[in-house]
């Protein structure tokens, strides 16, 4: 049987910097600030599904350009390894205010061996604090999609 | 819907057996079934009940996908890369005071002429799931080797259906192989039917060849565990009826199973 499970990723910084990674949360995450439940910087996507991202959203309060990364290796993060990137898209947020990327095609990640996730990292030339939202649709059992 | 089928116009748009219809219940590893008459449905017009969070309890151990085990931290939620057991007693709001046998499974009854029809609906719909046919039995399998959530095949996600047989308790397995823990939530079709046990051979023969409309749900199960042979025994007096195979004379066919079936 097929499902799908929408969510909504909120990414934030717990700081301001020139450069940096996002912190998602979603509202069915627990969290109490305590690992392992702690918003997450990279999301690994469970084995056999895949990811379907629809929406990206970046707001700041100064310039700053916002990248998707892609990871075949991203759940070496949580076993202390260090997974290598590949920028997915890039969001160039030329002045203070949102981009939407509301994607008409979306990127789809798939997890062939369970290994595979997304990061969101950004820079600026100055010290800023953004924030993205995520909308990935996460599907199982569509095999002719 | 993975488990049950219909021939002619037996299931309702929730998925649940219309009155007065028959509903055939087929045990895949004895290749039997238990053939039923719904007479009726206890809760028409409530089917659709909210359970609230999976019972994921403080006490429960949980498995880790890469060796890290963990409990819940709190009721319902489920702790990242683990897989849990649990039961499934009545949600708090909907029961006041449960006890015995049903504190531990919300649909356990002892009625042979009651049957529950249930479809469960988990969030987030990641989460892989198991049933156990009685508790600690583990119905899934591939090729003759038993699986289940702790391996990448033999699970479904989000979403379990099956009958419940008079005195029986069954167990569940909740996996999340996602990096965070979550908050869960369970959504429950069910049909509560009042029902008639058919053991004319003439009917039998019939539905099991489909020339009477029927739903036909297969029981996910890979193996009769005994205690389930016992209760279909108690309740019922048999352990179901061979279904026949495709081109069998009828009456050759009643001759063989005539014996199989209460008097």
């Amino acid at each position: 049987m097929e499902i799908r499970e929408l969510v909504n990723y909120n990414g934030f910084v717990t700081a301001a910097a020139t450069s940096g990674t996002f912190y998602l949360y979603a509202t069915h995450m627990y969290v109490t600030g305590s690992t392992p439940y702690v918003p997450i910087p990279v999301l690994v996507i469970p084995y056999g599904m895949k990811a379907k991202i629809w929406r990206v959203q970046v707001s700041s309060t100064a310039a700053v350009t916002v990248q998707l990364q892609f990871s075949p290796n991203a759940a070496t993060y949580y076993t202390g390894g260090t997974p290598s990137w590949a920028t997915l898209d890039t969001y160039n947020l030329a002045s203070p205010g949102e981009l939407v990327i509301d994607y008409r095609r979306p990127i789809v990640i798939n997890s062939r061996y369970g290994t595979e996730g997304i990061q969101l990292v950004f820079a600026s030339a100055s010290s800023v604090q953004p924030t993205v939202n995520v909308t990935v649709e996460f599907v199982w059992g569509g095999v002719e999609e | 819907m993975p488990y049950i089928y219909e021939t002619g116009k037996v299931l309702d748009d929730l998925g649940l057996v219309r009155d007065n219809n028959y509903l055939v219940v087929y045990i895949p590893p004895t290749n039997k079934a238990f053939v039923f008459r719904v007479k009726g449905r206890v809760n028409s017009g409530y089917e659709v009940l909210h359970y609230g969070p999976l019972p994921l309890l403080t006490n429960v151990a949980c498995t880790g996908y890469t060796g890290n085990n963990l409990t819940p931290p709190t009721t319902g939620v489920i702790p990242p890369m683990n897989y849990c057991p649990s039961l499934l007693p009545p949600p708090p709001r909907l029961i006041p005071y449960p006890s015995g046998n049903l504190a531990q499974f919300m649909f356990y009854h002892e009625r042979s002429e009651k049957l529950f029809q249930v479809r469960m609906f988990v969030r987030p719909k990641w989460l892989r799931t198991q049933i156990q046919i009685p508790p600690g039995a583990n119905q899934n399998m591939f090729n003759e080797n038993i699986v289940g959530v702790d391996y990448p095949g033999g699970f479904g996600r989000g979403y379990l259906e099956y009958v419940v047989f008079p005195g029986l308790i069954y167990g569940f397995l909740w996996g999340n192989d996602m990096v965070y823990g979550a908050f869960t939530s369970l959504d429950i079709i069910y049909g509560e039917y009042y029902v008639d046990l058919i053991t004319d051979p003439d009917i039998l023969y019939e539905v099991l060849t489909r020339q009477l409309p029927s739903a036909w749900i297969v029981f996910p199960v890979v193996r009769v565990d005994t205690t389930v042979n016992d209760k279909w025994l108690k309740y019922y007096g048999f352990t179901g009826v061979e279904v026949p195979a495709p081109g069998t004379p009828k009456q050759q066919w009643i001759n063989k199973v005539r014996g199989e079936l209460p008097r």
